[in-house]
């Protein structure tokens, strides 16, 4: 586990050295301060999303603090949720950073497929034969790129067409 | 949160490679006082000595050149000052911690993560969490 410095982690494991180091003078305005914190953000997520390590270790850190009702939330024994964090910034100028571009060129590149959902016209023309075999794969339950490092068996076509076909996304 | 994240991805450095203070968006979004007060404290007392009559943009696109990424030199500027501006962040930015050894650097566009680009790594990754 990496987040030892967490204060929680520090009252359960013992204390760290503490380091204040923040005593420069600039006299900042609440929206500059807010915009800079969405920067600071961004990069963390582009930094975050090149250590899968620190990555885990930190979801599994929130999810456990969560059961143990260390962050504040009661009676949340296992809900676990995920979603994108939303930055705002504004001189939106967020878009044009290093960081945005690293994280939209790793979101590009990721194989998605297994997430989206066939094209209309083929799920109008026969449901039942979406996804069984047909060369494109049209989602994660027909096993295009299964999920990494779960280390089960891929899901059969068998299964993922039970998932698509009777489906109602009109 | 995110300080102790920042901390485990290297400090400092994972910001300062990736958003640098320009005119725009932070040197002229502060008084002029204190863009020249952060330029004496971290480019030294000659190019505060320099810059002390400039009006408020000219005195911007110098921080904001002297601040830059690169390995442009600046006239007057120590290359430990220079080196300095390069890794400088606004307070609330930074954590103040020395920059750990590089780690990956930052990617070009359309290059997939190590972890990512290949799909048979998984085993490593999951050997490494369940050791952990």
């Amino acid at each position: 586990m990496r987040l030892r410095g967490d204060p929680v982690l520090r009252a359960l494991f013992g204390a760290e050295d503490e380091t204040d180091a923040d005593d420069q003078s600039c006299r900042i305005s609440g929206a500059l301060g807010q915009d800079l914190g969405a920067h600071r953000t961004l990069c963390l997520q582009a930094g975050l999303a090149r250590d899968p390590e620190l990555a885990s270790d930190l979801l599994l850190y929130m999810l456990v603090r969560d059961v143990l009702r260390c962050g504040g939330y009661w009676d949340k024994p296992s809900e676990i949720t995920a979603r994108p964090a939303h930055l705002t910034s504004s001189q939106s100028d967020l878009e044009d950073t290093p960081a945005a571009k690293e994280l939209a060129a790793i979101r590009q590149a990721l194989p998605m497929s297994f997430a989206m959902f066939p094209p209309r016209e083929q799920m109008e023309k026969d449901p039942r034969t979406v996804g069984r075999g047909q060369g494109q794969p049209s989602c994660g339950m027909h096993g295009a790129r299964p999920h990494r490092s779960v280390g089960g068996p891929r899901s059969t076509p068998q299964r993922g067409a039970r998932f698509c076909s009777g489906r109602a996304w009109r | 949160m995110l300080d102790f994240v920042q901390a485990e991805l290297g400090g400092d450095q994972v910001i300062a490679s990736r958003w640098r203070p320009t005119g725009a968006n932070f040197f002229s979004r502060i008084k002029g006082a204190d863009g020249l007060a952060i330029g004496r404290e971290i480019l030294g007392e000659d190019w505060a000595h320099r810059h002390c009559n400039d009006k408020k943009s000219p005195l911007c696109q110098a921080l904001e050149k002297a601040f830059a990424d690169g390995d442009a030199e600046i006239d007057g500027v120590e290359p430990e000052a220079r080196a300095r501006a390069k890794a400088w962040l606004p307070p609330g930015m930074g954590l103040g911690v020395a920059a750990a050894p590089a780690e990956e650097p930052p990617a070009e566009a359309g290059q997939l993560p190590a972890f990512l680009a290949n799909g048979d790594a998984d085993a490593d990754g999951s050997t490494e969490s369940e050791a952990a």
